[in-house]
């Protein structure tokens, strides 16, 4: 199959499923008991940060493939894992302090979780401009590699920085044995996990069309010059 | 403000973002196909 018949079955996949999951989210889950409404963000909070995780998974092993390989696919990856995680993580930056300002009285605290999240973003931040502007260097595209790499490793500390330090965010509820409380809150919440990892693949598959025909202008360029 | 309003304003923030980068990630592809022609066309009259 390829490559854009399956994108663009995830193109129509990905918009009813974020419907239903949006749905369920509003409708179909009880409200919680201390917060209300507004934990209802966490049905899209949370697998947004699972996403740009996911994201910068990628970003790992494919600056891994570009440092081993040096070839051009691994890099064009890397680039588009990043922004799309990038993406995905300012959306947690974004519904985090809203739902804190709801819930524990403020926009922002220098919480061990919130602060390890936003040191990721910004190395992914630094990733991005470095990209933007030296994007057909070779050394710039090694150095991009490496601080990809170091990103990455960033993601760990991010998610286990509940067990290891004191903090005010809630801790991991997906991968316990605890879980949610409510049936219903976990269905919703696999759900739209679902839905937002196939709108994340959407997304990066887009994007690597994007650096595949930035790629070829490249090139075309070069052998422009050539000529002239 | 009542909860409400900021589960509004979250998932305000949520689909305004993926708008805008969808938004902007068309109007780059639009911009690099355009150059694509240019650079073709510039080649084969080369």
């Amino acid at each position: 199959m390829r490559a854009s018949t399956i994108s663009r079955g995830l193109d129509l996949l990905a918009l009813p499923l974020i419907a239903i999951g949006m749905a369920l989210a509003f409708l179909y889950v009880p409200g919680e008991r201390t917060m209300g409404d507004v934990q209802r963000i966490f049905y899209f909070h949370v697998p947004f940060a699972m996403s740009s995780f996911v994201g910068f998974a990628i970003v790992l092993v494919a600056s891994l493939g570009y440092l081993k390989t040096r070839r051009d696919a691994w890099d064009v990856v890397a680039e588009a894992a990043a922004e799309v995680g990038f993406l995905c993580c300012t959306i947690v930056l974004l519904t985090g302090p809203v739902w804190a300002r709801s819930a524990w009285g403020v926009w922002w605290t220098w919480d061990a979780r919130l602060t390890t999240t936003l040191i990721l973003w910004m190395v992914y931040a630094a990733y991005l401009v470095l990209r933007a502007y030296g994007a057909e260097d070779a050394k710039l595209k090694r150095y991009a590699a490496v601080l990809g790499i170091v990103g990455a490793l960033n993601v760990p500390i991010v998610y286990f920085s509940v067990k290891w330090f004191r903090t005010q965010h809630p801790s991991s509820t997906f991968f316990t044995r605890e879980g949610l409380p409510v049936p219903a809150m976990a269905f919703t919440l696999r759900f739209c996990l679902i839905a937002v990892l196939i709108l994340f693949v959407t997304l990066l598959l887009k994007r690597i069309q994007v650096g595949k025909l930035e790629a070829e202008r490249d090139q075309l360029r070069y052998e422009l010059d050539a000529r002239e | 403000m009542s909860r409400f309003f900021y589960l509004t304003l979250g998932y305000g923030l949520i689909w305004v973002s993926i708008g805008v980068y969808l938004v902007l990630m068309q109007r780059r592809i639009d911009r690099v196909r355009g150059e694509l022609a240019e650079l073709r066309a510039r080649l084969g009259r080369n």
